[in-house]
């Protein structure tokens, strides 16, 4: 794989780039809520609160250098989705973008998919550079002109013309869920996608927006009966028929779609015993699951619940491999982070290119690394205190109790409002985007 | 009387967050509004618990079956009465609800609220 894919403790992170507005008075449609690179790293799209999509690209210039310094720049900018209103419930659809998952390039377009609450819809987006021109019976700015003033025939020809990026809707995939979309997933297959509600998964051809296909239904016959939602869905990398879906009771259900048309029933369940000694009335909230991400490889899965990171074996049931403690420190503020509605965050998690490292987002801006073939973990933080040009970032620690060393920071004054939900990792090299409220950081390994 | 206040502080903020989620954009969460009810129920269990046990204490010493029997009724008696965290608006329900709804029936406990929930 180009690039080393290592991260951790072995790379130093230097800041990049940030995206965004300066100002500490945030405006909600600026908050970003998904944030994803395309399979090449190219490409880079957050969605936002506003239903908008910002995608940025890789500056090609130094390409064939691969240490060397690239930035991302604003390549296309489009209205995804607007508020709805609908009129049966007398509720208000809202233009949120929940997920953005590319599609592999097949020719010279991108497409992507993006959905709120309801809605999915594809994207294509594609470059015109050129334009044609030498009409017969227009004139260049497109007005006619007076047919008695042709006397001769002229065939148009194509001029280059200023890079233009077209965004355009290819389909829209609507009225499928009566609950709120938290995933979508594309099939290695390239053909179908699936997309997940808080009961429901169903299958979709990326051609066929008027049906859907229902693979999971676990909604009970009288809701008074529910005792889990759907929390997360995704497909195999590899594996065209085998898909996992996350509950809100920290579970794991993976799925072989061979097996029958309604996969009800698992193949797998995987789900961890809780520890005894540290049940609470918040137990059920910190254990549900927030986001599930099969590694690269196929072999692995992992999830994300309120304190910790779980990585899977897909051959093992009955406990993770590995368990990595986000922010232990928070566990005896849990009173308090229920009162300030903090305890119901999401945070997702992403693997490195290798899948030797996996990522998460934590409070205080603080974000953290979790080396798998070291053992060892980072926290660091996106600021704009540390956002000089080139500056390495420094390892922040949080001291949970006791004597607070120099250099660390107390739970106490962690802030609770600054948090980082989404985070994402660049398929091949060292290069990682993170979003804080309303900004987008970039950081890159240290380049000597 | 810690647990008691912890459980029942926790119980009127579960109720106050789902009452403001009804007005909130985009709907009622079915995920929030269900991880609300689970706090809601333990903290309930805890709660009713912690006031029995409280009961048990006062009454220790002395006391023969009938005197149990009266606490039995005593302790049915304030099920049935108004919980005292319930703020002033509240979702309608039966007083067989309520009796039902007060008493330790854990598979029932969600029922509580995810009636209100539906949609």
């Amino acid at each position: 794989m180009a690039g080393t894919g290592a991260g951790g403790n072995d790379v130093q992170w230097c800041f990049s780039q940030v995206k965004g507005a300066i100002d500490d008075d945030v405006a909600e449609a600026d908050i970003i809520s998904t944030v994803e690179f395309n399979h090449s790293g190219e490409l880079l799209a957050t969605g936002d609160k506003g239903g908008r999509v910002v995608i940025f690209q890789q500056e090609t210039e130094n390409k064939c250098q691969p240490l060397s310094r690239s930035e991302y720049n604003v390549y296309s900018t489009f209205q995804s989705h607007e508020p709805e209103f609908d009129y049966l419930k007398s509720l208000e659809i809202e233009e949120k973008i929940n997920k953005i998952r590319w599609l592999p390039q097949k020719n010279a377009a991108q497409f992507l998919l993006s959905t709120n609450d309801k809605t999915i819809k594809l994207w294509k987006i594609s470059e015109r550079d050129k334009r044609p021109e030498g009409y017969n019976l227009k004139e260049e700015d497109g007005r006619y002109r007076d047919s008695t003033t042709i006397t001769t025939l002229r065939v148009p020809v194509f001029r280059p013309m200023d890079l233009m990026v077209e965004a355009s809707p290819r389909r829209i995939f609507a009225n499928a869920h009566t609950y709120h979309i938290n995933s979508i997933s594309v099939n290695s297959d390239n053909e179908t996608y699936l997309s997940a509600d808080d009961l429901r998964i169903n299958l979709w051809h990326l051609e066929i927006t008027d049906r859907s296909f229902n693979i999971v239904d676990i909604k009970p016959a009288n809701m008074e009966d529910l005792t889990e939602v759907i929390t997360a869905a995704e497909f195999h990398p590899h594996q065209c028929n085998t898909f996992v879906y996350s509950s809100s009771k920290g579970t794991i259900r993976l799925c072989d779609m061979r097996a029958s048309a309604l996969c009800d029933r698992h193949s797998k369940l995987f789900e961890e015993p809780e520890d005894p000694s540290n049940r609470s009335f918040f137990s059920e909230i910190i254990s549900s699951i927030s986001d599930v991400k099969f590694s690269h490889s196929g072999r692995y899965m992992m999830t994300r619940d309120y304190l910790s990171v779980k990585i899977w074996d897909l051959n093992m049931e009955n406990r993770p491999v590995e368990t990595y403690q986000v922010h232990e420190y928070l566990r005896s503020k849990l009173c308090s982070l229920y009162e300030n509605d903090c305890i119901f965050d999401k945070f997702e998690c992403c693997w490195n290119g290798n899948d030797s490292v996996v990522m998460t987002g934590s409070y205080n801006n603080f974000f953290r690394m979790l080396d798998r073939s070291q053992r060892r973990d980072v926290t660091l933080e996106a600021s704009r205190e540390s956002s000089k040009p080139r500056q390495v970032l420094k390892p922040r620690r949080v001291c949970a109790g006791g004597k607070r060393k120099k250099d660390e920071i107390s739970v106490d004054s962690l802030d609770f409002n600054k948090k980082i939900l989404h985070t994402a990792w660049h398929p091949q090299e060292n290069i990682i985007a993170v979003a804080t409220t309303n900004n987008l950081y970039i950081f890159q390994e240290k380049v000597n | 009387m810690d647990v008691s206040a912890e459980a029942k502080r926790i119980m009127v903020q579960a109720l106050s967050k789902m009452y403001s989620s009804r007005t909130q954009r985009g709907g009622l969460r079915l995920h929030r509004s269900l991880l609300l009810t689970l706090v809601m129920k333990s903290a309930r269990e805890m709660y009713h618990g912690a006031r029995a046990a409280e009961g048990d204490k006062e009454n220790q010493g002395g006391r023969g079956p009938a005197a149990s029997d009266r606490r039995c009724r005593k302790r049915l008696g304030q099920a049935t009465s108004e919980p005292d965290f319930l703020p002033c608006k509240k979702a309608k329900m039966d007083p067989e609800g309520l009796r039902r709804a007060a008493g330790s029936d854990s598979r029932r406990g969600t029922a509580l609220f995810t009636r209100s929930v539906i949609f």
